[in-house]
């Protein structure tokens, strides 16, 4: 990557992020909002992490390719570590579990 | 000044001093630690994470000094990952943009999230706390915040030792570069299983497992039908649409019954 097209990219792309970063935070600050736009606020993070999850496990191509472990084999190792994150709520006891789980799902069988 | 005005102002100064005690304290020892202590599962997952990302970036034929400043600055993982990616597949400049950007659109939801809580923040504060959110911190600090004795400043701890993590991370495995291979489908799943616990956190009722399930299908729908950019954004506005429809029925149905005099 040369430094020109390096320089567009990430100037670009970093104003893009920063506005999104920012402008919320500084037009709220300190605004007294309405009660229902607070209700709606509290949705965020589930809902925000369920897409996060959905947008990592679901990839449509895969799921056409009729290979069932290519999708298969991550969804359930994700399954593993949501009975995890629900008993433990322990971040690290999540990390582990899910890349060794993918790691021993995805290894393995080649070995057998 | 009068004595009335005197005292009026060392009132109202005091109350600011009260409000904002938490943000314009210095930084204890005892801050810090507690931030750390809130950080230290997404700094692990950072290293794992942050090291292919360095050794892609490599790859794509950047430089060590573009990784370190792209991950101390623009600081994204999803990001970080599609450039290289993007890159190497021979996209144009405008299409790697208009990509990494409407996946980032999401970070608003942040913003917006957390700006119930900055209130006593000051500009300069805000801004570098903003500028450090990512998925994960949003989710540590926004669950600390809701408890209760969390600041901005704990807060912004937590960005900046998470930060330091994926920027040192990315830099070592630039240096490494590819001297070894780190399968990536792998290093990326800790974010994943990272996000799973996150979602694990979140209370369970009725209406956040509306959001939720509302999320999912929102996602799957827009990767269906080729909107993979702003899928996460879109999937999630659809989750907390349908939480808040469902939240707004009930306690309308609710308000009835007590009309009726239950």
């Amino acid at each position: 990557m040369d430094v020109t097209s390096f320089l567009v990219i990430f100037g670009v792309c970093l104003v893009c992020m920063l506005a999104c970063r920012c402008l919320p935070i500084f037009l709220l600050k300190g605004k007294q909002l309405p009660e229902g736009f607070v209700r709606a606020l509290n949705f965020i993070p589930p809902a925000a992490f369920a897409a996060l999850v959905t947008n990592d496990l679901f990839d449509p191509a895969k799921v056409a390719s009729g290979d069932i472990a290519l999708w298969g084999t991550p969804l359930l190792a994700a399954a593993v570590v949501l009975v995890v994150g629900a008993k433990t709520k322990s971040m690290a006891a999540c990390i582990v579990v899910g890349v060794g789980m993918l790691a021993v799902l995805t290894y393995v069988p080649a070995l057998l | 000044m009068s004595e009335t005005k005197l005292k009026q102002s060392q009132t109202a100064a005091d109350g600011a001093v009260e409000s904002n005690a938490a943000e314009q304290g210095g930084v204890s020892a005892i801050m810090l630690k507690e931030s750390f202590q809130a950080a230290w599962p997404i700094v692990l997952g950072y290293i794992v994470l942050g090291i292919p990302c360095g050794i892609l970036g490599v790859a794509a034929g950047m430089d060590v000094w573009m990784i370190a400043v792209m991950s101390l600055l623009f600081y994204s993982g999803a990001g970080q990952y599609m450039i290289p990616n993007m890159w190497l597949a021979g996209n144009p400049i405008t299409a790697i943009v208009a990509s990494v950007s409407l996946v980032n659109t999401r970070q608003m939801l942040y913003g917006t999230s957390l700006s119930q809580f900055c209130g006593g923040a000051s500009k300069r504060l805000a801004f570098i706390f903003g500028a450090t959110v990512t998925d994960e911190s949003f989710g540590v600090n926004l669950a600390r915040f809701i408890n209760g004795g969390w600041s901005v400043k704990h807060a912004l701890f937590v960005n900046l030792f998470s930060l330091t993590s994926w920027t040192v991370s990315n830099v070592a495995g630039a240096l490494i570069g590819s001297a070894i291979s780190l399968p990536t489908a792998l290093a990326s799943f800790a974010m994943t299983s990272l996000f799973i616990c996150l979602l694990c956190m979140q209370k369970a009722t009725p209406a956040n497992l509306v959001a939720v399930f509302g999320s999912i299908a929102g996602v799957i729908v827009c990767k269906c039908v080729g909107l993979s950019g702003p899928a996460i954004l879109i999937g999630a506005l659809v989750g907390v649409g349908a939480a808040f429809a469902f939240s707004s029925v009930r306690r309308d149905s609710r308000n009835t019954d007590m009309k009726v005099g239950e």
